[in-house]
């Protein structure tokens, strides 16, 4: 069992409702997203860039970014406590409780999707006090905190896969809630799973290849671009739109 | 009657109460609800709970959703992707899926409130003190002015038939004047009745999938459209082509095949040159053309009038209903009548006629086909002329239109950035002009279609909307800003608008043309306005009484939309908070209110029975509703959603199909009208481009063409507008918004740093000596906005774009809407029925300038 995700950029249509459900279900706070969608380069959402020149007009490659649960997770090599790793299934987790801030992993994490937890709370003003959203119950994978509602300060937390779901054999709420469909995930050890049956037949590139992680997040390019990606470049990835910084 | 106990700690007491609660627990809700009152969450155990219901607010989206309760709160929503139909799963967005921050968010309004007379500031009020001193200062407004001074606002039907439908009732039953906000909202696209003698018509989003070629025109699907927009994506995948046309690269022009980039207003030019090319070439439909459409149909050249063939010598004209009349074509050298009832056996009608027709008298006409003014019409329309206009290169004009007159079936989206200007009716015309030479209309996944809007009625209504005690009234809102104007055919109360009843809306800001419903409320012109809403808006701000409603996901309601054929219902998820009650309940307590005698016109119940009675309400519409719906029950619609009937085989709606294929003339049925009331705008019972009212051959509209942006309106009315204000101001749609809800959903909010931004191309930008990142402020002589300027390389320059919907509270307290002026075209004055023939706010129409209030300043806030 291998979980795995694709994200096919032919779908994407830049809409952020990954990012947004991620947040919600997954109790972020303020100022944190697990995932994030990246129009390289563009200076605001629904703004176009010129990648080339402009014989070849603006574009607009969406790219939605999370955590890649690499098969050689940088941010797990570097964790001195042993508070991120990687269990049975190929997902990359963090144990809340073991995990003591040093943010190592944050420098050694090729994708900058790592996201330190200054402590703000997830909970917002409500109607009726404060309002908690997110799945209520914690998850603990033999005996570690893999997920809990209630965060604690100082956490570099991350994408779990929806651990919440997938324990009870459903998808993460960013692939069952893509309105594109753009999002498929399955068990890359099974031949007939969504996953691999979506992968099948289709050409498939990874964020970063140059590193060497071997991401488990594979990506099916925009035919915009012939094939050939424009997208991701690993810059400006620390704001919380997913654009770059107006500047 | 407030509650002294939360909801949530109402669920908590009862949980605790461990075994014997469940009894205990049950007597204790019959005192305060019914069995059929408790919400989803006082069911759900510590484990939670998903419950079914339907997310509705006015974006045409009207998504299953299923929300998972804990504790008496939804935690966070997921699609409920039940469709049978499965391309259909799942759908939702980013902001209806989050709208649990909103339903319990701090924005609430947990009580009525009223304006306290002595500090002149809103307060809570109880129930009693609200529906009374609503139903004093509503009854002020009548007996000073006439009931129909009282406008009242709902947005939108098709969101809600139920609970917004009451206010319906009781505006039917009060003799106020109901204002279309199908116009008002500037949706209405006036080609259609002018065309098709139709509201409206428009393909499912699930026949996009079906389409080889379409061509999208002022509609921004990938934001605007957002669940239906994979439906594009399968047309690609499906080896067809999209073909989208835009001043600015959007996201719907990133996932099109092309992206055409035209001058912003000029899409008429584009299609009458495409169709004359189209012609030119051959490729056209000519038995389409002379079966269904007023091609073949004589026109007096020296009147400009359609010629009836009770005028002609030797004919007889075909019997016909007084809303139909019988025309005259020209069929082997003949002069025939035509019949208006039976469409789709005149192949042999012939489409070019320039001739001497003899008359009853002795007297001769020069009669010309309408096929043969077109020709004319089209002359000038050449790929050279309309590329000098809209700036797309000749040949790629002749191009698209080939591909589009063989590529089958070919469908135009033609959406309210293009609709909304003062001639877009004209564009609309030109458009349809091309599905209907390609031969696509009445064929699955072809025609034309507009979505704008979730005003579409899909089945008869009348069983709530009307009560037996009818005084139906309807006015357009754009008069109370212009005033009346001598072309107007419009009924509107004699002393203008004096009192507003206002449903689920915000038009302080979103209607706040050229500043008029402050400036009104300010002035004490608009004496007194209710509210409905479950925000506090800025409306809200503005109100006398404001009502205290539930969210979606605390009442029961049930849901149509114009994209896809499910009926389906918002359930009580969780109860209301605090002192909130259902509309149902208010609408009925304040009908008696203002006249005691109306007690008989509604159900009986108890805010506790709310619930139960909407129940019996939604099941009355459903069994009342006509064919398309009555197969379908509540009970059914609690396991999810239910299908609306079609006319034509198969598994998808076809627009006109009964005409294509029966024979049936136009217009089809624009309910909740009876189609005596819109055929008369097609009395051919034919499509009709060629339109012979006084005020079209005034304006030489008899045919569709091309007219340019701002000459009949801002540049008339002020010759230096031209100099002073080089920007068209386009207010868009944004992702994060739909219009002026989600506005305060944090996560919305995070994702805009909270900022309202405008886009210039950055020439433009650089040419008036501003920067991206600077805090500008966008004006004109009647209004003015301030915002962050984001320079984007892949608009169109002589724009300045703001993403509309945002509350004052956000942009210094001036209204983005201030700017624009609710121009009024008098084509669209020629009838009047609400919603459907109407003046309509063509939001586009507008210039401006743009300057700058602080070098980097919006840099400096977003990084701060």
């Amino acid at each position: 069992m291998r979980y795995a995700m694709a994200i096919d950029l032919n779908r994407c249509i830049g809409c952020r409702t990954c990012a947004v459900v991620c947040k919600n279900h997954n109790a972020e706070p303020e100022g944190i997203w697990w995932n994030r969608v990246f129009a390289s380069g563009a200076a605001d959402y629904a703004t176009s860039v010129v990648v080339r020149s402009d014989e070849d007009g603006p574009r607009m490659e969406f790219t939605p970014v999370s955590c890649q649960h690499c098969e050689d997770a940088p941010c797990q090599t570097v964790c001195p406590t042993g508070a991120t790793y990687t269990d049975e299934a190929g997902t990359v987790l963090v144990d809340y409780d073991r995990c003591i801030g040093c943010r190592y992993c944050m420098v050694a994490c090729p994708y900058n999707v790592r996201q330190f937890n200054w402590n703000k709370p997830q909970m917002l003003e409500g109607d009726e006090g404060p309002y908690a959203y997110g799945w209520p119950f914690e998850v603990r994978q033999d005996g570690r905190l893999v997920y809990t509602p209630k965060r604690p300060e100082g956490v570099a937390e991350k994408c779990t896969f929806c651990v919440q779901y997938t324990e009870q054999g459903q998808d993460p709420v960013c692939c069952v809630a893509c309105p594109a469909n753009a999002r498929i995930f399955g068990d890359s050890d099974d031949p007939d799973s969504a996953y691999s049956r979506y992968v099948a037949d289709k050409d498939l590139y990874v964020l970063g290849e140059e590193y060497n992680t071997h991401p488990k997040v594979v990506y099916v390019p925009s035919q915009r671009n012939g094939g050939s990606h424009v997208g991701w470049d690993g810059e400006g990835a620390a704001t919380p739109t997913g654009n770059e910084e107006v500047a | 009657m407030a509650r002294d106990i939360t909801r949530r700690s109402f669920v908590k007491g009862a949980a605790a109460a461990g075994g014997m609660a469940a009894v205990v627990g049950a007597s204790a809700l019959a005192d305060t609800y019914p069995p059929a009152a408790k919400a989803f969450a006082e069911q759900a155990g510590d484990e939670g709970m998903w419950v079914r219901t339907t997310c509705s607010p006015n974006c045409t989206g009207a998504c299953g959703t299923k929300a998972f309760v804990h504790d008496g709160q939804i935690k966070m929503i997921d699609p409920a992707a039940d469709y049978p139909y499965p391309a259909y799963n799942p759908r939702g967005c980013l902001k209806g899926l989050s709208i649990n921050t909103l339903v319990h968010g701090p924005d609430r309004l947990l009580n009525p409130l009223v304006r306290d007379e002595s500090t002149g500031e809103l307060r809570d009020a109880t129930w009693d003190e609200a529906i009374t001193k609503a139903a004093e200062g509503l009854n002020a407004v009548a007996e000073k002015y006439g009931a129909d001074s009282i406008g009242v606002i709902w947005q939108v039907q098709g969101t809600g038939h139920v609970q917004k439908g009451s206010i319906i009732r009781l505006t039917n039953m009060m003799g106020w004047s109901a204002i279309g906000c199908y116009e008002m909202n500037g949706d209405l696209p006036m080609f259609w009745p002018e065309t098709f003698g139709c509201q409206s018509e428009e393909l499912e989003s699930y026949c996009w999938e079906d389409s080889r070629y379409t061509m999208v025109f002022g509609s921004n699907v990938m934001v605007t459209r957002l669940p239906d927009a994979q439906f594009l994506n399968r047309s690609r995948e499906a080896g067809g082509k999209i073909v989208t046309f835009d001043p600015n690269y959007c996201p719907t022009a990133e996932k099109s095949d092309e992206w055409v980039q035209i001058a912003p207003d000029t899409d008429a030019v584009f299609a009458l040159a495409a169709s004359k090319h189209i012609i030119d070439t051959g490729l056209y439909d000519e038995s389409f053309m002379a079966n269904f459409t007023d091609m073949p149909l004589l026109v007096n050249v020296d009147t400009g009038k359609r010629i009836l063939a009770e005028e002609v010598a030797g004919l007889t004209a075909v019997e016909a209903p007084d809303h139909r009349s019988s025309y005259v074509a020209i069929q082997e050298g003949v002069p025939v009548a035509t019949d208006p009832e039976h469409l789709g056996s005149t192949d042999a009608y012939q489409l070019d006629v320039d001739m001497q027709l003899p008359m009853k008298g002795g007297s001769t006409a020069h009669a010309r086909s309408a096929w043969s003014l077109l020709q004319e019409r089209l002359a000038a329309y050449t790929p050279e002329y309309a590329s000098s206009i809209t700036g797309i290169p000749a040949e790629d004009i002749m191009r698209i239109a080939e591909e589009c007159a063989t590529i089958k079936p070919m469908h135009i989206i033609f959406g309210g950035a293009a609709t909304q200007w003062y001639h877009g009716d004209l564009k609309g015309r030109a458009l349809a002009l091309i599905a209907c030479l390609t031969g696509n209309i009445g064929q699955l996944g072809g025609g034309i279609s507009t979505y704008v809007g979730q005003y579409k009625t899909r089945f008869m209504p009348g069983s709530w909307f009307n009560p037996p005690k009818l005084q139906k009234k309807a006015a357009p809102f754009n008069y109370a800003v212009t005033g009346r104007t001598p072309t107007m055919s419009a009924t509107f109360p004699q002393a203008g608008f004096k009192g507003f009843v206002i449903g689920w809306g915000n038009p302080f800001d979103q209607h706040d043309v050229d500043n008029w419903w402050r400036r009104a409320k300010e002035s004490g012109e608009l004496e007194f306005v209710v509210v409905f809403d479950f925000q506090r808006t800025t409306s809200v701000d503005y109100a006398d009484v404001v009502f205290a409603c539930p969210t979606w996901y605390e009442k029961l309601e049930l849901t149509t939309t114009p994209l896809h054929p499910w009926v389906q219902i918002q359930q009580r998820v969780v109860d209301p908070p605090e002192n909130v009650r259902e509309e149902i309940w208010i609408c009925k307590e304040l009908a008696c209110a203002i006249n005691p005698d109306l007690a008989d016109q509604w159900p009986v119940f108890s805010p506790e029975e709310s619930q139960r009675t909407s129940e019996e309400v939604c099941s009355m519409l459903l069994e009342k509703g006509g064919w398309t719906i009555d197969q379908i029950t509540l009970d059914q619609l609690r396991e999810g959603p239910g299908k609306l009937a079609h006319a034509n085989p198969g598994e998808k709606k076809i627009p006109f199909w009964e005409q294509i294929h029966e024979g049936q003339p136009f217009p089809t049925l624009s309910r909740p009208n009876p189609l005596e009331a819109t055929a008369k705008f097609v009395r051919s019972g034919r499509i009709q481009f060629y339109r012979d009212e006084d005020i079209f051959l005034e304006l030489d509209e008899q045919l569709p063409c091309y007219k340019p942006a701002f000459e009949d309106t801002e540049w008339k009315d002020d010759p230096e507008a031209k100099e002073k204000y080089p920007f068209a101001y386009i207010t868009r749609n944004s992702v994060f918004r739909v219009h002026s809800t989600y506005v305060k959903n944090p996560f919305m909010l995070e994702l805009q740093d909270e900022t309202p931004k405008a886009w210039m191309n950055p020439n433009d930008a650089h040419a008036v000596g501003l920067e991206q990142g600077d805090v500008v402020e966008v004006y004109n002589s009647r209004g003015k906005v301030t915002a962050a300027l984001v320079c984007d390389p892949g608009m169109h320059t002589g724009q300045v774009i703001f993403e509309q919907g945002w509350w004052s509270e956000y942009t210094d307290d001036s209204s983005y809407n201030t700017l624009i002026y609710p121009w009024i075209n008098p084509t669209n004055e020629v009838y009047y029925l609400s919603s459907v023939w109407s003046p309509n706010m063509a939001w586009n129409e507008c210039v401006c300038n743009v300057r700058l209030v602080e070098r980097g300043g919006a840099l400096k806030e977003m990084m701060s």
